[in-house]
């Protein structure tokens, strides 16, 4: 994150925006949410001045994971409110764009994703897709590093489990 | 295969996938919060020549996108319970997603009645779950699905 320790938000924006807005995801369906909730976490970690710490990643990814989890608080409320139909059907924006040859594969690896629990899920986002070492991922989910790489593979394990052999292939 | 091989080709597999690109609405949105100073009134021109073409786009894709209910769902063709296998097992629907992945704008065309409408398509996959009422075990049914809409073009 060094070549951005001076830079403008536009040019952090650029580098980590698509990676924070599928972070967010974790705790929101929809995208739009997802989209707010960065926009809340990102303008409180710019005002804050947290960019120049040592290891501003942790704080951007905290940040959004607090914004998350308030998020998370307040829809279990509404959800348990609205909740009518006993089959949910849900309409959802894809999380990622076209790096696959086939769209099934994309498909059946974003639901094996979203089948993982949400303390699996997240560390595999921030490793796989923000990149951070375990150290960094304990730093910013506040648990030990062994735990954090056990979570991952883990869910590297149902992940493998749930899809079928001719995805991973 | 190995298990640490199987896994570090699913990992390879997520890295290929790419986070989907952040919505201009939410730069412009963020944007409005962290510049305070009145901006350039050219740059403020050249950003807007750009971010409300999009933000309009996106609207209308969101308003095009929201009466999924009015399209032949998956999840409407589908009886509310499956023929009985041949053990009685009965599997029930659980959980339905609509995964929306694209969304193209095809372009002016002429309906029957001589008017002019925009044409849309929306590809999805739609992921079914069902379960079994006794042995709770799962599986996953997906399939592609396209929606097109023709949006009547009214005049300007």
């Amino acid at each position: 994150m060094d070549p951005h320790r001076n830079g403008t938000w536009r040019s952090w924006f650029e580098t980590y925006g698509s990676r924070l807005v599928l972070y967010a995801r974790q705790w929101t369906g929809c995208p739009s949410d997802a989209e707010d909730l960065v926009q809340e976490a990102f303008v409180r970690f710019w005002k804050s001045g947290a960019r120049a710490l040592a290891q501003p990643e942790i704080a951007l990814y905290a940040s959004i994971r607090r914004a998350g989890l308030d998020s998370l608080r307040k829809s279990r409320r509404r959800v348990a409110r609205e909740q009518k139909s006993q089959v949910g059907q849900d309409v959802i924006l894809s999380a990622f764009r076209s790096g696959l040859e086939s769209r099934e594969q994309c498909a059946a690896i974003e639901t094996a994703l979203d089948d993982l629990p949400r303390e699996q899920r997240e560390v595999v986002v921030l490793k796989i897709w923000g990149e951070l070492t375990f150290e960094k991922i304990a730093a910013t989910l506040e648990i030990p590093a062994n735990t954090a790489a056990s979570r991952y593979r883990y869910a590297l394990s149902a992940m493998r489990k749930n899809l079928r052999p001719d995805v991973i292939a | 295969m190995s298990l640490p091989e199987l896994e570090s080709e699913l990992e390879a597999e997520l890295k290929r996938l790419k986070p989907a690109i952040a919505s201009d609405r939410l730069c412009s949105g963020i944007a409005r919060q962290l510049e305070t100073r009145s901006p350039d009134v050219r740059s403020l021109f050249r950003w807007s020549a750009i971010a409300l073409p999009a933000a309009a786009g996106i609207a209308v894709a969101l308003f095009l996108g929201a009466p999924v209910d009015e399209s032949p769902a998956l999840t409407k063709s589908i009886p509310a319970v499956a023929e009985p296998a041949a053990d009685s097992e009965i599997f029930v629907p659980i959980r339905a997603v609509n995964r929306l992945y694209d969304a193209r704008y095809l372009g002016l065309v002429v309906t029957p009645d001589g008017g002019r409408a925009r044409k849309m398509v929306y590809r999805y996959f739609d992921t079914v779950t069902w379960q079994g009422e006794r042995s709770q075990a799962t599986f996953q049914m997906t399939v592609p699905r396209d929606e097109v809409h023709f949006i009547n073009v009214t005049g300007f």
